[in-house]
């Protein structure tokens, strides 16, 4: 279970490894889609990993980075074809990004680090894991974002209609700003939690 | 007309619509090369490179095959393998031309692949369909748009090395809030074209 | 060469039952998939003809063989920014007017522009669908306040693109600051109603 949590805390993709930081500053203009774009990396994320488990006896050492793309990238269009069908506001708003899936380093980093040299169980795990603590991180963004951005929370609204949004952090230069103070703070609490 | 859009269509992908400040496409790279100025700048040359030919290649490759057999479904798997060969072919290319520059730029080279602003680039070209001309004016603008970018953070993290940042913002933290400056201030370009 | 020979058959093998498995998802998906594109149509075409309640095609670009009042592949074949035409009718199936896509060149690539319009020549609503324009400018095409200006215009085929602010009554609207290109694009879409208007008489 130490994978499990493996992913969420101790090597959190982006507030420690650092990524998969395209969408992390593109789809976090609110937290419900922050929360899905995770969701929908993670599906991804579970599926390859089991797969390139389940074939890494197979696949031949030079070969096996362009053979790791078409597995992820071949899940990236199934999810993107589902969103498509069962959830088309969620595929526009995310738009071009679910595609872009499929160069999330993210994936990519643990199908080479993990998934080819573990069993299909341990990769599975790894795979929840680490979506887990993606699609955590691209939450609090969204949410750090919404709140001030837009006055809201997942869509609800927070404060009255007076409220004048800070509409810089909805903007990219208000997600470089929120990414780079949340990982300052994170900072601040790794070095007290070592003293 | 036509002439009109292509040179704006060139300009604001440098700078209205920069793809990494704006766009927020190939942050890994810009994060990640950023350090010198020199190796920022060979990065943004091969980068040119590969996005250039990819979009004008993944535009043919939608025209005459994925649009001929309707099968668009593949486009995802078919423009990333078109990326992933024209960066072995880049790699193949380099080590025999310019070593020394193959060197330089080491596990950087195989990782334009998963640089989202190539694929990304190779996408938007089909979302806003833009005909052969538009394509190649998008792409050098977005190539040079990401150039600049990458090249300009280098620059400031050079001089950030070199002062006094407070301990938790250290390295990646003002590197970030670094850019978000920039962010803004090309967001003034906005009244450009 | 042999090594080579085999590592492409792999990927190739790879390749192949990736495109199955695609293949086979697609199918499943695509029904849905054009039934949520038509239902966003149909809400755009709602939005732009509030008083109507049903639209029948006319023609589209899309399917120019299968078109059958030929006033309409006219039309199309005429004019290369009209995509489609739709009759608007009411509950009583009265023809109400019609709703057509236009695709005018705008300055960073095409626009499409839905328009609604009443047989009495009026404009009863426009939007502003996929565009390349420049954010904070020309984008600003899509935003209510510019595209309301159309509405309840007349579909006269001359709305003018003016500078200053629009005196009522006049058959006008007001250019995006620094984005007249843009706002040119849009009302040439907007001014092929009085071509439709006259041709379906």
């Amino acid at each position: 279970m130490k994978t499990l949590t493996n992913g969420i805390f101790k090597e959190n993709p982006i507030f420690v490894q650092l990524l998969g930081m395209c969408p992390t500053l593109a789809v976090t203009t609110s937290a419900t889609n922050g929360f899905a774009m995770g969701a929908a990396t993670t599906v991804v994320l579970v599926l390859a990993n089991l797969v390139i488990s389940l074939i890494r006896k197979l696949i031949p050492n030079k070969i096996r980075i362009p053979i790791f793309i078409v597995v992820i990238a071949t899940f990236v269009t199934m999810v993107g074809l589902f969103m498509k069908a069962f959830t088309p506001d969620l595929d526009k708003s995310l738009g071009l990004f679910i595609p872009l899936i499929v160069v999330n380093c993210l994936i990519l980093a643990r199908a080479e680090a993990f998934a080819f040299k573990n069993k299909p169980l341990p990769s599975i795990l790894d795979g929840i894991g680490m979506g887990l603590g993606f699609t955590l991180a691209l939450t609090i963004l969204g949410i750090v974002r919404e709140v001030p951005g837009e006055g809201s929370i997942f869509g609800f609204k927070l404060f009255s209609e007076s409220f004048e949004p800070a509409v810089i952090m909805i903007l990219p230069a208000g997600a470089f700003l929120a990414l780079g103070l949340l990982l300052a703070g994170n900072n601040v609490i790794n070095s007290k939690k070592s003293k | 007309m036509e002439n009109a859009s292509l040179f704006v269509i060139l300009i604001s992908a440098i700078l209205v619509n920069n793809f990494v400040l704006s766009r927020f496409l190939g942050i890994c790279p810009f994060l990640g090369v950023s350090k010198k100025v020199d190796t920022a700048l060979g990065m943004g040359l091969a980068v040119t490179f590969v996005m250039t030919m990819a979009g004008v290649i993944t535009y043919f490759v939608n025209e005459l095959i994925l649009e001929k057999l309707n099968i668009q479904y593949m486009q995802t798997i078919a423009f990333i393998l078109v990326i992933a060969s024209l960066v072995q072919l880049v790699e193949i290319v380099l080590q025999k031309v310019s070593p020394a520059l193959y060197q330089a730029l080491g596990v950087f080279l195989p990782l334009i692949t998963t640089n989202c602003a190539v694929l990304g680039l190779a996408l938007l070209n089909i979302q806003f369909q833009f005909g052969l001309l538009q394509v190649v004016a998008h792409s050098i603008g977005a190539a040079v748009g990401f150039t600049l970018a990458i090249v300009l953070f280098a620059g400031i993290r050079e001089k950030l090395e070199l002062s006094d940042v407070p301990g938790p913002f250290k390295g990646f933290p003002i590197a970030l809030i670094s850019a978000g400056l920039m962010a803004m201030a090309f967001m003034g370009f906005v009244g450009l074209v | 060469m042999k090594e080579i020979m085999k590592l492409g058959f792999v990927l190739l093998l790879v390749c192949a039952i990736a495109a199955t498995a695609l293949g086979f998802t697609n199918e499943l998906t695509k029904d849905r998939i054009q039934e949520n594109i038509d239902e966003a149509n149909r809400l755009a075409r709602q939005e732009v003809f509030e008083a109507a309640e049903n639209f029948t095609l006319l023609g589209a670009r899309s399917d120019f063989e299968d078109i059958e009042d030929s006033r309409v592949k006219t039309l199309i074949d005429d004019n290369k920014m009209i995509d489609d035409i739709y009759a608007a009718y009411d509950k009583n199936d009265t023809l109400l007017g019609y709703v057509m896509t236009t695709q005018p060149e705008g300055y960073g690539g095409k626009i499409a522009v839905i328009l609604g319009f009443s047989l009495d020549g009026t404009i009863t609503g426009v939007r502003i669908a996929n565009h390349a324009e420049t954010p904070g400018l020309g984008a600003k095409a899509a935003t209510e306040t510019f595209y309301n200006q159309y509405m309840d215009l007349k579909a006269d085929g001359n709305i003018r693109v003016i500078k200053e602010k629009v005196q009522s009554g006049d058959n006008a609207i007001q250019a995006i600051t620094s984005a007249t290109i843009t706002s040119d694009a849009v009302t040439d879409g907007v001014n092929l109603s009085k071509l439709v208007l006259d041709a379906l008489k």
